[in-house]
């Protein structure tokens, strides 16, 4: 994404004007967009008229418009709803992903009414200016910083696969996304005769090989995963370089030291989290944010198993360690931060604040990541506190300061009323 | 009634291989006695014949008379005199004769309780017969115009005394007749006379001795039962009333066996003696030929069509008729006429047990002989073999044995109109294919589920030897494979030239210890890696148990195929390596020696027999045996096997020790408890649920190559219910139903399979893109329900991470293995007690009720489903298990589906 403009001033109003480029820039835009934010872009507007004889006419115009967003939609690649078969292989940077902003227009202009409503398609490479209603907060502020930097992230591919079964998948910094889900049915083995089972695995890894092929731009990813329980990830990859020795597939053979066999427990692209974690692949990756959301959920669990009260999860339970100043990481899921409300919005801001102003770290996870959505399952918040809190000793003391407030007000109330 | 249970209890084919035995042995004791009385009168009645007469003929012609003395001396005699040989077979009393009525009685008994196929038309005669009211076409050819129906209905109420006497004097008769008519060519004048004339007792054996082709007799038992409804309903028929076109196409297939059968078939078969229910039975014989008369004659069918096919038979069958009828009149006697018209007019037959003493024996026989011929006739229609009789009609007709010169003229009359005919036409093909699938349902053998589930629960009563699961666990390399491999070996089941190749093969590639664990490991990774992968499926006996043995993967990645396998498992065979260190690598954390315990356990096994391998390595020490029971013991009972259920055993895989035999002086010094196998055979079955609707969660589904086998193929275990060859069974998830063709038990082909059994269905109907593994089969009428969510109790295991809600894991259930969630932690419980309610995590060890659902792909608008049943319903498909990163954290059963 570039940035083409930026006013804002320090009570966070103002505006950004940005051109997103690829997939994941629409997801950054998506992030960033909230209901009531005030965007102004390049629109189609279909006009009609209506002459003084009766005869209507109707055409297009490109205009600029201002909406009020009242609704956002986000639709990525892997759904199919991009674009309807029109991407061949050779507009491969061509963003797939779509994103949709209605809302209603409040700067009139000679074609379109105030107020009037329109929905328009966000393209790549298209400048738009962003107006935030509740201004400018940190977050924001800190995606844009992160969308815009060069040459950020690392992109990698990923085959999870089993006996029968694989997902290709594509990972940047804030998204995963399945390509392709292949499911076969490999007869198991049985007595008499394994010619089934062998038949079988070779016509699911041809399949698996083809799909690689047409998915998986190795020429321009920094790593290729292959992750599977057992040996099958050994097989695929032997048959891959096989096939690609057969073919003299030149690049694929060129693309070898990046390819990268991990071990994962189950076939199911949720595994891809701990395939992520290993550290064959860590290394690789060095520091992308897909492997520290990894890590940090992976501390959490641990911390949970280790210290039951040093792992807090649920808004609640996590707002109250971070007004104790008790909380060291905070993983918080890019899910709360679009929240309507712009009140929820606020207080999840406050609370990432407050945490790096203690000097903790915090976390945004990306719902786009398999271990965000494992975060989204808990809640979407998750604390590793820096040192124990019973929660239920928090909450009674929660209760108690609330009474005690009350107790406080009621009592001066009584003390005025004894001085009248 | 004894006699009844007797024959029931009779193995039907010893009986029929050896009846001459069975005269004998076959006789309670009454008759025994009075066969004891009758014998030595006979004997001296007879003492002047020459050559002297065998006892045993003897025995038999008293038999056949019912121990009437002075007839069967009688009989004998003139036989004697007849032959100075040997009795034609057609006029002998024959063996034959004495089991049929007591086969029939016997199928009678048993109903179609029986599964086995090879039932004698006899026996389907009786027992369509014991049931008059099966449901048939009323347009059966007994209704046919005939010319009995000639003689008016008349004496209705005629007691039944006086018939039976009219049936010993038309014995008499009939055995004078015989006699008469006793040259070598004589006609047996089975003459099927218009009226149901009693014939000869004689030929009564020669029709019953003649082998029925399989074909005959199940046309004959399909056949009889709407025949027999029709006529007991349409009992005195107006001959005019019914121009019946027979209502199949007609199958001229069997029309010469049958025409055969004609001739031989006695008249007094039709003799209703033994069933109340049988009213005026009008000559098969007569049915056919006025049926297929009157086809000829209105020849509104189409050239062609099946019943256009008689035309050429029917001239010859009158003409046979014609010279049957006359050859007949001189046999008959007075007391026949009187018979026959009574019989004719007969609504309500006498009904005469076949047992009653003065009765010759043949009555029954006759009547069961008879009903062949009958059964054959009418079923003639539906035959489904038509296309060979063409070609094979002459070579059976020149074999056959054919006493009526005339008959045999005319059959091979039938033949050349027969050979003259387009049998071949197209569009009879079609009919013909159609026919054929028709008789194979009807040939299936659809009985009752509780009938079956009885038979089940006596066959295995009988044999003693119960079938079993076991699935053989434990830490990845102690010896599980190869344990089994040599124990297979011992028991044959393993050839030695397999062997042989396995121990050249695994010496090839440097992994010359594995030999025997080849003999499990069949997959090209397994052999290469020296690893089982998944589960390997083989069956052997023990003296008590018929054991479905599952060799199950060690190494925890292959956990998932190792659960499908003990989901399939009654008992557990747990191998731990007894050598140095590794005991230790593989009990403790990290080892799958636990969480193999806590899986089988959780998935329903209630027995383990602990396998302490490799001890030669230790030099058969006694201490390293004890120390690791001592180790194993505690564990065991906190992974939930009760100490009784539990057996230790020092065994050597590779040495073949304490196998099946122990001959090693070392462990012989300190060991004397039981062997492997004879533990085996000691291990308890749990009681099967057959009563519950059938479910079959399905492990593999492949594509059968063999001949035999071949198609759509499934294998799994029936976790309840029973499922037969011919039933309809729905898969689930999906909608579609499939044929069991083939069911097959330990690669055995069988005809149904019950709860406990590891099978594999060949199924038709289907295709394979609708089952995949962890496809649920279950009755049509009673589907498994699909759920995306569900409440379950989990016993949460020794864990890493603690659970929290929202957990992801991976949800197992058979062989199903999904991505799921736990979205809600309802409540922790203690002893059946909640002593919290929304917890916040669980820790291990804890039992709670738990939100379970299942994840679907961010992307399908559809949500995931599973096919579950609650635990309550169905114990086995109520189980669930819980994994995450690699590691079992819970095991569950389902409480309540949403």
């Amino acid at each position: 994404m570039k940035l083409v403009n930026k006013h804002v001033e320090k009570d966070g109003s103002g505006y950004v004007t940005l051109r997103p480029e690829d997939d994941e820039d629409m997801w950054h835009v998506y992030n960033l967009i909230a209901v009531g934010d005030e965007v102004r872009a390049l629109a189609v507007r279909r006009v009609q008229t209506v002459s003084s004889t009766g005869s209507s006419d109707s055409y297009r115009v490109r205009v600029n418009l201002n909406l009020v967003v009242t609704k956002t939609t986000f639709a990525s690649a892997a759904s199919g709803s991009g674009g309807g078969g029109g991407t061949g292989v050779a507009e491969k940077k061509e963003p797939t992903a779509s994103l949709q902003i209605s809302g209603q227009v409040n700067n009139e202009n000679e074609f379109v009414r105030l107020g009037a409503f329109h929905t328009l398609d966000l393209e790549a490479n298209r400048d738009f200016r962003l107006i935030k209603a509740t201004g400018w907060d940190s977050v924001a502020l800190e995606r844009i910083t992160e969308s815009t930097r060069e040459g950020r992230g690392a992109e990698i591919g990923a085959v999870v696969m089993g006996e029968g079964t694989a997902a290709i998948c594509l990972l940047s910094e804030h998204m995963t996304t399945v390509r392709q889900r292949i499911d076969m049915s490999v007869p198991r083995k049985r007595k008499g005769g394994t010619l089934g089972h062998d038949k079988a695995m070779d016509n699911f890894f041809k399949t698996v090989y083809d799909a690689i092929l047409r998915l998986i731009p190795y020429q321009d990813l920094k790593a290729i995963v292959i992750a599977s329980p057992g040996f099958t990830r050994e097989s695929m990859y032997e048959y891959i370089f096989q096939q690609a020795t057969l073919q003299s597939n030149k690049p694929l053979l060129a693309s070898r030291t990046k390819w990268i066999k991990v071990h994962s427990n189950t076939p199911h692209v949720h595994s891809l989290v701990e395939a992520l974690r290993a550290p064959e692949v860590a290394k690789t990756l060095q520091g992308a944010k897909f492997a520290r959301e990894g890590l940090g959920l992976e501390r959490f669990h641990k911390m949970l198993a280790q210290d039951e009260l040093r792992a807090w999860y649920g808004p609640a339970h996590v707002s109250m360690a971070v007004d104790r100043g008790a909380v060291g990481t905070l993983l918080i899921s890019d899910d709360l931060f679009r929240s309507a409300d712009p009140a929820t919005r606020t207080h999840y801001v406050e609370m990432v604040e407050a945490v790096r102003s203690r000097g903790g770290e915090a976390l945004i996870f990306s719902s786009m990541h398999e271990s965000g959505q494992q975060l989204n399952q808990y809640t979407g918040i998750a604390a590793v506190l820096t040192y124990p809190l019973d929660v239920e000793i928090a909450e009674m003391e929660e209760r108690e300061e609330k009474e005690r407030v009350e107790r406080e007000k009621n009592g001066q109330v009584g003390e005025e009323e004894e001085e009248e | 009634m004894s006699r009844h249970r007797f024959v029931k209890n009779m193995d039907l084919d010893a009986e029929m291989a050896d009846d001459d035995s069975e005269d004998e042995s076959g006789m309670t004791a009454e008759q025994k006695a009075q066969m004891i009385t009758s014998m030595p009168i006979a004997k001296a009645m007879l003492k002047d014949v020459k050559p002297p007469i065998p006892d045993d003929a003897i025995a038999d012609s008293l038999w056949h008379y019912w121990f009437d003395v002075e007839k069967a001396v009688q009989w004998l005699k003139k036989d004697w005199e007849r032959k100075g040989l040997p009795t034609p077979p057609y006029l002998r009393p024959s063996p034959d004769e004495a089991p049929r009525p007591r086969a029939a009685k016997r199928a009678r008994l048993s109903k179609e309780s029986s599964p086995q196929p090879p039932l004698t038309a006899l026996q389907r005669l009786s027992i369509s017969r014991k049931d008059p009211a099966t449901p048939g076409k009323a347009s059966s050819s007994s209704a046919l115009p005939q010319p009995a129906a000639s003689t008016p209905p008349h004496e209705n109420g005629k007691p039944m005394s006086k018939l039976a006497l009219l049936a010993q004097k038309r014995k008499e008769a009939a055995a004078q007749a015989a006699a008469g008519a006793s040259s070598a060519t004589a006609t047996p004048t089975s003459t099927p006379s218009r009226t149901i004339t009693p014939s000869t007792p004689d030929d009564i054996p020669s029709s019953a001795s003649k082998p029925l082709s399989k074909l005959a007799q199940k046309m004959a038992a399909a056949k009889l039962a709407r025949e027999q409804s029709s006529t007991s309903t349409s009992t005195p028929q107006p001959p005019s009333s019914r121009p019946q076109p027979i209502p199949t196409p007609a199958g001229n297939a069997v029309e010469d066996e049958e025409m055969e059968e004609i001739v031989y078939t006695p008249p007094n078969a039709l003799f209703p003696s033994t069933s109340p229910t049988k009213p005026t039975r009008t000559s098969p014989f007569f049915n056919i030929i006025t049926s297929t008369a009157a086809t000829r004659l209105s020849d509104e069918k189409p050239p062609g069509s099946a019943s256009s096919m008689h035309l050429p038979v029917v001239r010859d069958l009158e003409q046979m008729e014609l010279r049957i009828r006359n050859a007949f009149a001189a046999a008959e006697s007075p007391d026949d006429v009187v018979l026959r018209a009574r019989q004719a007019a007969k609504v309500n037959p006498p009904t005469k047990s076949v047992s009653q003493p003065g009765k010759p024996r043949t009555q029954a026989a006759a009547v069961a002989g008879s009903s062949i011929g009958i059964g054959k006739t009418v079923s003639q229609p539906g035959t489904p073999r038509k296309p060979k009789v063409a070609t094979s009609t002459n070579g059976s007709a020149g074999s056959s044995k054919t006493n009526t010169p005339k008959a045999s003229a005319g059959i091979n009359q039938t033949q050349q109109d027969l050979a003259g005919l387009h049998m071949d036409d197209e569009a009879d093909e079609a009919e013909r294919e159609r026919e054929k699938e028709k008789f194979k349902e009807r040939a299936v053998l659809s009985m009752k589920y509780e009938e079956l589930v009885a038979k089940v629960k006596k066959d295995e009563a009988e044999s003693g030897r119960k079938s079993l699961s076991l699935i053989v666990v434990g830490h990845v390399d102690a010896g599980k494979s190869t344990l089994m491999g040599r124990l297979l070996y011992e028991l044959g089941e393993l050839s030695e030239k397999e062997k042989t190749a396995n121990e050249r093969g695994s010496k090839k590639v440097g992994k010359g210890s594995f030999a025997f664990a080849w003999g499990l490991d069949a997959l090209g990774d397994e052999r290469d890696r020296g690893v089982t992968i998944d589960i390997a499926t083989t069956h052997f006996h023990t003296p008590h148990r018929a054991i479905t043995l599952l060799d199950a993967p060690g190494h925890k990645d292959f956990i998932p195929a190792m659960i499908s396998g003990a989901a399939q498992a009654d008992v557990a065979l747990m191998v731990v390596d007894g050598s140095p260190g590794e005991f230790e690598a593989g009990f403790d954390r990290g080892g799958q020696t636990r969480e193999h315990a806590w899986l089988v356990r959780s998935l329903g096994v209630k027995e383990i027999i602990v396998g302490v391998n490799k001890l030669d390595m230790v030099s058969w020490s006694q201490d390293r045996y004890d120390e690791i029971t001592a180790a194993m013991k505690p564990f065991l009972v906190s992974a939930g096997f009760s100490s009784s259920k539990t057996t230790f055993l020092p065994i050597a895989a590779m040495e073949g020790v304490n196998i099946l035999e122990r001959d090693e002086p070392l462990l012989n010094a300190w060991y004397s408890g039981p062997t492997l196998i004879d533990t085996l055979d000691k291990v308890e079955v749990p009681e099967r649920p057959y009563e519950t609707p059938l479910r079959i969660p399905v492990s593999n589904v492949f594509k059968g190559q063999t001949a035999v086998a071949s198609g759509v193929a499934v294998s799994g275990r029936l976790c309840s219910g029973v499922v037969q060859v011919g039933d309809r069974i729905r898969a689930v998830p999906g909608d579609e139903v499939a044929n069991v063709r083939t069911i097959e038990v330990d690669e055995d082909s069988a005809p149904y399979a019950v709860a406990g059994q590891n099978v594999t269905l060949y199924l038709s109907g289907i295709d394979p893109i609708h089952l995949s593994i962890g496809t649920v089969l279950c009755p049509t009428s009673l589907p498994v329900k699909l759920v995306s969510q569900f409440t379950a109790q989990i016993l949460v295991f020794d864990l890493q991470t603690p659970i929290i809600a929202g957990a992801a894991v991976e949800l197992f259930h058979h062989s199903m293995n999904l991505p799921a969630n736990i979205t809600k932690l309802i409540s922790i419980s203690e002893k059946g007690q909640v002593i919290k309610k929304n917890p916040r995590v669980l820790q291990k060890g804890t039992t709670a009720l738990v939100e379970i659902t299942l994840r679907s792909s961010p992307n399908s608008s559809r949500p995931a489903t599973i096919p579950l049943e609650t635990a309550a319903d169905n114990k086995e498909m109520g189980r669930v298990l819980i994994r995450r990163s690699g590691e079992t954290i819970a095991a569950g059963v389902v409480m309540e589906l949403v």
